[in-house]
């Protein structure tokens, strides 16, 4: 990140601030997404952690760790997101509408379905840490540091998450379906 | 599922399918925002590049002059129009000391006054005892449960309907705002910001704990976490009772929620006393 961007935007320059948010909108969407998993919550996310990363900026001490402190209170938005939304929030999703064959070639429509449902039982702490992991690929120091958790909860959370996540598919191949699959085939 | 690499495959091939450009009315809403928007600086960096320039008895007569108009402005919302309220008389309202501007927002009452409590609808918590008052076109749930510290604190069954917190959910469709309450037994020996340190751990709500505004509510001492959204804390006895807006900028409305509170008298000791160690 452009530290002097960073120190012009903390003293109040808002096109500074614009030019960073430009540089960090697509990456804060594609990660609130995929904790929230739901694209109008992930964007209203972004949106929230933009004004106030704005707000708080001046708080911020170190301008070269702008895009940790920038992911950190993204991943605290998506928290209260997730938070909020559950008291009325209707337990219905609506799944991706696709054909019978998955986009590529890497995961099946039943595989997807499975860690989607598997995905929404996970707390969202453990959501943001698997996500940080897996689809950043950061180390499991790094998403400690950025998301200022003790590298133990770390490992911890991530290990309870990647359970979750294989019984999930792994049920799907004892399921009725899997099981008519073989049959079939 | 028969390796971790399997697993690995499946895992990384299903995060990476999803969006990955943000709209351009995204980035522009937020960025119009942000001009509206003035950047929070805090009060020792205020004190020590400002302060300096003020003599000692400067200061004396600035604070005077502040407290003067704190008073005024009490006096005035204390006895002004729209003082009536539900559930008895209506306890002060406002924080002991001015609360920062709100951010202003897309939230619908970007208003620094609170809004009038007439005609809120009363509502007993059954589980926690206290009284308050919700807007008439909301809905109102009660708890049906204890809330506790080591299970309730991260958990989004506790905020269910039926769950640990009385619920309070009203607004447009789809843009809804939500106000909580519930309480919790403090344990003997835990100090106010030992609770408070052991609730903030782990990155409730906000990523460290709040610098918090002062208030009044009911007549007892409380503090307002202003962070994002809106939390109050009111310790009375070895009880703890808390208040949560969830949505941004919505102060001026938390604090008339929080003006119709009315605490029970002798508060209950029942409930099993919480863990304080951040879980």
């Amino acid at each position: 990140v452009n530290s002097t961007l960073v120190e012009q935007a903390r003293a109040g320059d808002e096109e500074a601030f614009a030019s960073l948010a430009r540089g960090a909108g697509d990456r804060l969407l594609a990660i609130a997404y995929r904790i929230l998993r739901d694209l109008g919550l992930a964007e209203d996310v972004v949106q929230q952690t933009l004004v106030l990363a704005w707000r708080e900026l001046p708080s911020l001490r170190d301008v070269d760790r702008f895009d940790a402190w920038l992911h950190r209170l993204l991943v605290h938005a998506c928290y209260r997101e997730l938070r909020r939304g559950r008291p009325w929030a209707a337990n219905v999703r609506v799944l991706p509408l696709e054909g019978p064959a998955a986009p590529d070639d890497l995961i099946s429509v039943v595989d997807r379905d499975q860690l989607d449902r598997g995905f929404r039982r996970l707390p969202p702490e453990q959501r943001a840490i698997f996500v940080f992991h897996h689809y950043l690929g950061l180390t499991l120091g790094e998403v400690a540091e950025q998301l200022g958790v003790p590298l133990g909860t770390v490992k911890s959370r991530l290990h309870y998450a990647t359970n979750t996540l294989r019984a999930a598919l792994e049920a799907d191949l004892r399921s009725p379906i899997d099981s008519s699959r073989e049959r079939l085939a | 599922m028969s390796t971790n690499d399997e697993f690995e495959r499946i895992s990384s091939a299903w995060l990476a399918d999803g969006p990955t450009e943000l709209a351009d009315r995204v980035l522009d809403a937020a960025l119009h925002e942000v001009h509206l928007t003035n950047q929070r600086r805090r009060l020792a960096l205020w004190r020590t590049t400002h302060m300096s320039f003020l003599s000692s008895n400067m200061a004396r007569l600035a604070a005077v002059v502040v407290v003067a108009i704190v008073a005024l402005g009490g006096a005035f919302y204390l006895l002004g129009p729209n003082r009536g309220g539900v559930g008895g008389p209506v306890s002060t309202p406002t924080p002991t000391i001015p609360l920062p501007t709100p951010s202003p927002s897309a939230a619908p009452t970007p208003t620094a006054t609170p809004p009038s409590t007439v005609g809120w609808h009363p509502f007993s918590s059954s589980h926690y005892r206290y009284r308050i008052a919700y807007p008439p076109t909301w809905a109102a749930t009660q708890a049906t449960r204890d809330w506790a510290f080591a299970k309730d604190r991260l958990a989004l069954e506790a905020t269910a309907p039926g769950g640990a917190v009385d619920v309070f959910v009203g607004g447009p469709t789809g843009n809804e705002t939500a106000v909580f309450g519930f309480a919790a037994d403090v344990p003997a020996g835990t100090s106010e910001d030992a609770w408070l340190a052991s609730y903030y751990a782990g990155g409730n709500f906000c990523p460290t704990i709040p610098t918090f505004v002062p208030i009044t509510v009911d007549g007892h001492p409380g503090r307002l976490d202003p962070c994002y959204d809106a939390q109050a804390f009111v310790f009375i006895g070895n009880r703890v009772y808390v208040f949560v807006i969830f949505r941004t900028g919505q102060q001026p409305l938390f604090r008339a929620f929080l003006s119709t509170v009315k605490f029970p008298a002798s508060p209950p000791s029942g409930s099993p006393a919480p863990s304080v160690s951040p879980s």
